[in-house]
């Protein structure tokens, strides 16, 4: 999997003259009709699954389905999401773990799309300690100190890995850092093991030199960046959210047809060196799109954080939380068969 | 741009417009085929899941190993599926999360397995844990798969949208490169050709203003700026053509012949107006229809022109006679016919000019019957008729010239006149006299009448009068000479002159005669030296005889006087009656004065005597006046010897009549005698 997404040039050829006409023509009447650009905050971290957002951002895609979208800066998808329900951002891009954690206090929110998805991105970066090699396996980390982004996927995959591997995750020590705490604690030695995703991952083991090493991935997690929306904005501004996602969709397909140019936008945007914007891409999937396994995904990680004692109270009901109609009027085709 | 490019453009572009065509279709329809195939392999594959899911589950519930074999071989042909990347035909993001998806669920299942084995606490989290992520991963599996189905279906409809597109778009593209063509051919080549049509029949039609100021920078736009300059080079020479045409038709038309042009199938391509004054018929009757045709009425000079026409056609020039009938009746004509002959020598026709010569043929009768006529005049003419070539040679001979001179027509022509007619001593003048005047037509015997002598086939000789007629002709003049015979006449001439000289009455010589002997008698005393004596007499009162008497008494007398003296005389001596009564006698040979005195008393007495007239007799008497010239005596002129003689006479008369007196002349003194 990558951003590298190989595409016959004749399929190409006619997306882009059948199709880019078509769109430019439909935003074109669009951006006629359109009496004032709409305007619609977005809240989005710093990471390169938020790309699509940066691409239709850049591209004009946004204004040209009348939108005057702002961009706020984030770092995490749990912070993003906490601006959108502070009601500073209509629209919040982030994973669903802070959808699942914010879901046992509030329901005012509710997932529109998921825009990228990842076997990969959240790494388990460990260091050696006092001439101590690194640790190599999962196995190793029992008894350590593992550094860990709470209400987030970070937290979310150590767990996966540990249990999948047989350690108990009550025997490691957890602390709860942000991510741009988590450098400095592992050079500091206050934590053995960080759980974080790109591009921190690659900083890290970048800061860390060569003590630091990338634990091998267990647990099989497929996480998920996603458009999540205030409640307020669904159906009222459904008309707003399916113009917001059929310019996610077009940068999308800019995406999947041109991954180099793609690349080259979210090196400006995160100010990436190329060998970590290639890095930070592995084993991302760019499309658009809302599957019924984002509900599965997400009832099992919130069965995980009561039975792990992360949360507590009633298991949400995800139904709820997750808004497919502006989509499936956007763009039926990535709706796929969640009613 | 050249039309040559435009079309061979539109050739390339049709050939490409077919090609892409074709690919595209071909593309497409490939393209449509590996949806279906994916579309089918997807919904396969959702089946699948769907088991895989069913098979989780239940194995999650009992932990049967017969579960756990079922799952493991259906995630076996999952795998395989997957791993046929060829058959899948899938590249979307769908079909790679499947994969990846699809890797991270066997190590699931086996901590599964491993979880189930065990009852405690952590075993139980870890199960649930695994067994959450298995069922998540499958769930997300199908929905995976759902999408790979969805985006095949997408790209079969994309794909036969494109099929459509292409096959309908591409024989529209070709119908528009078709009509497009069309157009430029239409425009570029179709207008500017029936331009250039209509121009060519304007100029055919003798237009030749037409232009066709095609600004074109193509093929055509260079002929028609070709057809352009042609036209205006054709309309000067076309002009001086029509200039010389005009001219040539004018001089035709004028001349009073009859000129035609005759292709080589004998049909007329062109006749001169003469036509129309020889036959009455106009000029552009005879175009275009053949000699057949138009002499259909005409049958008998049809027949006599086809021979000559045909022998011109095979390239003989040919000059015939013919007679053809004319609204002025029949007519002779003279035709020649020339061959027209193109470059290779081939026969292309020919050019008949035919002349009415009627007229001349007429004016030749005539002038045969002319020159018979003159000839006959001049056979039956009396003087001889010879004419001469420039070489002196004889040419004619008429009858009367056989007869003068003896020679046979048949002998004499083209022989020379000076070898037949000139006596030899004349011969070198006459060649001489012949040469100036073949040069100049000018010569004495030229338009004079002379008398020459001519020489006769037996050697005499015959006075000719010659009359002489020069006639010029180009290499010099010619004589046309009559010729007469005056032998007769010559001797009638002297005895014309011989009567002049005697007096009718008395028969003695008169006074022309006496005139022309006394000068002689003259010259010979001067020779002779003898003395000479002239008498000079008269019958005394002859007036009275004659009043009283009549004329005819005194002719009478007058004879009888006459033959008185002369019977007086000698014979050599010399009687003449000068006029009236006075009588001279002229005495030569004398010796003495004596001599002369003696004959004139002879005389006086011999007179004296009576004579009869009538029955009765006449008495008459004589005076005589004697001039003597001694042989002494200078010479004298003849009057003045008639002078002394008369002076003489008047002594004698004054002396009383019927005696003589004689006066001596010069270095002798006068004596009177009676």
């Amino acid at each position: 999997m990558g951003c590298e997404v190989s595409s016959g040039w004749v399929a190409r050829f006619w997306r882009r003259v059948g199709f880019a006409w078509l769109a430019a023509a439909i935003a074109a009447a669009a951006a006629a009709t359109a009496q004032a650009a709409e305007p619609v905050t977005l809240a989005v971290s710093r990471t390169p699954l938020s790309l699509p957002v940066y691409v239709a951002q850049s591209q004009g895609y946004f204004a040209a389905e009348g939108l005057d979208a702002r961009l706020i800066d984030c770092i995490g998808g749990h912070r993003c999401m906490q601006l959108m329900l502070d009601g500073q951002a209509d629209v919040a891009t982030a994973g669903e773990l802070p959808v699942v954690f914010n879901a046992f206090k509030r329901q005012d929110h509710a997932v529109i799309a998921t825009i990228t998805t990842t076997a990969d991105d959240v790494k388990l970066v460990a260091r050696g300690g006092n001439g101590a090699p690194a640790p190599k396996a999962l196995q190793d980390l029992a008894g350590k100190r593992v550094g860990v982004v709470a209400g987030t996927s970070s937290q979310y995959v150590l767990d996966l890995a540990l249990l999948t591997s047989g350690v108990d995750p009550r025997g490691v020590t957890v602390l709860l850092l942000q991510p741009e705490e988590m450098l400095p604690a592992m050079r500091a030695g206050k934590v053995d093991a960080v759980s974080i995703w790109e591009p921190f991952a690659h900083s890290i083991l970048n800061g860390l030199g060569g003590e630091a090493s990338v634990l091998p991935s267990a647990g099989g997690y497929l996480g998920t960046f996603n458009l999540v929306a205030q409640r307020r904005l669904l159906v009222p501004r459904d008309a707003m959210l399916q113009h917001l996602l059929r310019a996610i969709d077009r940068a999308e397909r800019l995406i999947q047809q041109h991954p180099a140019e793609a690349q080259r936008l979210l090196r400006e945007q995160l100010q990436l060196a190329p060998k970590s914007a290639e890095w930070a891409c592995k084993g991302l999937s760019y499309r658009l799109g809302l599957d019924q396994s984002l509900i599965t995904t997400m009832e099992g990680q919130a069965r995980w954080a009561l039975r792990e004692g992360h949360a507590s109270g009633e298991l949400p009901n995800f139904l709820g939380l997750v808004h497919a109609g502006p989509l499936r009027q956007a763009v039926p085709n990535a709706a796929g068969s969640l009613k | 741009m050249r039309i040559r490019l435009q079309l061979q453009a539109a050739i390339v572009l049709s050939v490409l417009v077919s090609l892409g065509t074709v690919w595209i279709v071909a593309a497409t329809d490939r393209a449509e085929d590996g949806a279906s195939r994916t579309q089918a392999q997807a919904q396969l594959m959702a089946h699948e899941v769907t088991g895989l899911l069913v098979l989780t589950q239940e194995y999650a519930r009992h932990a049967e190993p017969r579960a756990a074999g079922q799952w493991q071989a259906r995630m076996q042909a999952i795998q395989a599926a997957l791993a046929d990347e060829h058959a899948s035909f899938a590249d979307g993001p769908a079909f790679q999360e499947l994969k990846a998806v699809a890797d991270a669920l066997p190590p699931l299942f086996d901590t599964l397995q491993l979880a189930s084995a065990q009852s405690d606490a952590f075993s139980e989290r870890r199960k649930e844990m695994v067994l959450d992520r298995l069922l998540t991963n499958t769930q997300a599996m199908s929905d995976y798969a759902y999408q790979w189905h969805q985006d095949a279906v997408q790209e079969r409809l994309e794909a036969s949208s494109r099929f459509r597109l292409a096959a309908l778009g591409g024989p529209l593209l070709m119908l528009l490169v078709v009509i497009g063509s069309a157009l430029v051919v239409r425009m570029r080549v179709l207008k500017p050709m029936q331009a250039l049509e209509r121009a060519t029949q304007a100029v055919a039609s003798g237009d030749l203003a037409t232009r066709l100021n095609n600004p074109a920078k193509d093929e055509l736009g260079d002929l028609a700026r070709h057809f352009d300059r042609m036209t205006a080079s054709l309309a000067g020479s076309g002009e001086q053509l029509r200039q010389s045409e005009a001219q040539l038709r004018a001089v035709t038309d004028n001349v009073p012949v009859l000129i035609t042009y005759v292709d080589r199938d004998q049909v007329y391509r062109f006749a001169n107006a003469h036509h129309r004054v020889v036959f009455g018929v106009e000029p552009e009757r005879l175009l275009g229809r053949s000699l057949q045709q138009f002499w259909a009425d005409d049958k008998a000079a049809y027949a006599q022109m086809r021979p000559p026409a045909e022998a011109a056609l095979r390239g003989e020039s040919v000059v015939f006679e013919s007679l053809r009938g004319t609204p002025r009746g029949p007519r002779h004509f003279q035709s020649v016919y020339l061959p027209d002959l193109d470059e290779r020598g081939q026969v292309r026709g020919f050019y008949a000019m035919t002349t009415d010569v009627t007229e001349r043929k007429q004016v030749a009768a005539a002038q045969a019957i002319s020159e018979e006529r003159v000839r006959n005049i001049l056979r039956h003419a009396p003087d001889a008729f010879v004419s001469l070539d420039i070489h002196g040679r004889i040419t004619r001979w008429n009858r009367q010239a056989e007869a003068t001179f003896g020679w046979r027509e048949a002998e004499v022509l083209g022989r020379t006149m000076h070898e037949l007619l000139i006596p030899e001593r004349h011969r070198a003048a006459h060649l001489a006299g012949f040469e100036r005047f073949r040069e100049t037509g000018e010569g004495p015997v030229v338009n004079q009448r002379i008398e020459i002598t001519a020489l006769h086939r037996d050697g005499h000789e015959i006075p000719v009068e010659l009359s002489v007629g020069a006639v010029r002709e180009p290499e010099g003049h010619v004589a046309n000479a009559f010729l007469r015979d005056i032998s007769d006449r010559l001797a009638a001439k002297q005895q014309l002159q011989a009567l002049a000289r005697v007096d009718v009455l008395t028969g003695l010589p008169n006074r022309l005669q006496f005139n022309e002997r006394l000068p002689e008698a003259l010259a010979r005393r001067q020779r002779s030296r003898a003395a000479l004596a002239l008498l000079f007499l008269d019958v005394d009162h002859f007036k009275s005889i004659n009043d009283s008497r009549g004329h005819a008494a005194g002719d009478a007398v007058l004879v009888q006087f006459a033959s008185t003296v002369s019977a007086c005389v000698r014979k050599t001596d010399s009687v003449a009656r000068l006029a009236g009564d006075e009588f001279v006698v002229l005495l030569e040979g004398l010796h003495n004065d004596a001599e002369p005195q003696a004959v004139a008393r002879k005389i006086v007495q011999a007179v004296n005597r009576p004579m009869q007239f009538e029955g009765a007799l006449l008495q008459v008497s004589t005076s005589i006046g004697i001039a003597y010239l001694a042989p002494e005596a200078l010479p004298v002129e003849a009057a003045a010897l008639l002078a002394r003689a008369d002076e003489a006479l008047y002594a004698a008369k004054r002396g009383g009549r019927n005696g003589f007196r004689m006066l001596a002349l010069a270095a002798s003194s006068a004596e009177d005698a009676s």
